[in-house]
């Protein structure tokens, strides 16, 4: 999947601008990120598993936080459809499949935040 | 067209100008239009402090009449009450950037006990938190005897019915995350209208561009 897709770029270019400003700043926002969206995609798993919809909204809605905070757009869009069918009730069926989704994306932005990092520090 | 004294000018322009650049040793230029100025300019001159003529426009020969009393005056004090870490470190980030003194905060219950303690101009808000959200601790300040506080929501759980019942809650204004840094920004300075920005500027749409 290309960064565009995954991220918004501005956002991104931000938090890199940031990172030349206070060195290691984006190497600490990808670690917060994977702690926690590791966190509350375990969550989500969780609640999947034992159809607690409340907990897999709770873990859904944690989780669009922390990629907002990364620009992570394509896992944002997908967690907030998770937490909007979930809180009106309905399509049920279409969550689970948005949540094996949100896992696999997940792990698609976290390694190309993680390249960024690599990319910033080799910039001398 | 008359130069005067860069020092009166931006006495009279001030503060928005005398943020844009800091760079000691650096000339600073500023071009504006004459309608903006001309009155300002007749006034100084009036008072005996022109000094040369330039044809682009006003010329300041020097940056040292940056308002130094203006940077001394205080900053304005933000809370960030959010349990995201991620979200508080950018937030710290941005709001110290423009010149915020920011206080984080990522358990609620601990930032509503100590708010009268903190002192801030303005509480931004996340909604989601364990322990005590958004929503309750708009609640419990309402009806304690703290002081009152401008209140800005920043949350993800971004529907009609979560804005309206902020506002009804006493909150001032709500932003939804992921937010753009220029519109939080621009909000933080209409609801703090008393501290002027110190800090990086915003975009050439936000202040007049300003050639160095």
């Amino acid at each position: 999947m290309k960064d565009d897709d995954l991220f918004d770029l501005e956002h991104l270019e931000f938090l890199e601008e940031a990172d030349a400003d206070e060195p290691g700043f984006l190497g600490e926002m990808v670690q917060g990120f994977e702690l926690n969206g590791k966190k509350f995609t375990s969550g989500i798993q969780k609640g999947l598993k034992e159809q607690d919809w409340e907990g897999v909204r709770f873990n859904a809605h944690k989780l669009s936080g922390v990629s907002g905070a990364l620009g992570a757009k394509g896992l944002l869009e997908l967690t907030r459809k998770v937490e909007e069918n979930l809180l009106s009730g309905k399509e049920f069926l279409k969550v689970e499949g948005a949540c094996l989704e949100i896992l696999e994306i997940f792990e698609c932005s976290l390694a190309q935040l993680k390249n960024k990092v690599i990319e910033n520090s080799s910039v001398l | 067209m008359t130069v005067i004294d860069s020092r009166k000018l931006l006495k009279k322009l001030l503060v928005r100008l005398a943020v844009l650049r800091d760079d000691p040793g650096f000339p600073l230029k500023l071009r504006l239009a004459l309608s903006e100025c001309c009155e300002i300019c007749e006034s100084l001159s009036s008072q005996g402090n022109s000094e040369s003529l330039n044809p682009q426009g006003l010329f300041v020969k020097e940056n040292q009449a940056v308002n130094k009393e203006k940077l001394s005056s205080p900053q304005a004090r933000v809370l960030v009450v959010d349990d995201d870490e991620d979200t508080q470190r950018i937030l710290n980030y941005t709001l110290k950037k423009q010149g915020f003194e920011v206080i984080s905060k990522t358990d609620p219950l601990e930032a509503f006990h100590e708010l009268d303690e903190i002192n801030p101009d303005l509480v931004l808000l996340d909604l989601m938190m364990p322990g005590m959200t958004g929503f309750e601790f708009l609640s419990q300040l309402k009806k304690s005897s703290k002081k009152r506080r401008k209140i800005m929501v920043c949350s993800s759980r971004n529907f009609q019915k979560d804005r309206i019942t902020v506002l009804e809650r006493g909150a001032h204004d709500f932003i939804s995350k992921p937010y753009n840094i220029t519109e939080l920004i621009l909000k933080l300075r209409i609801m703090l209208p008393q501290y002027e920005s110190r800090g990086t500027p915003l975009p050439d749409q936000v202040y007049p561009r300003v050639d160095p």
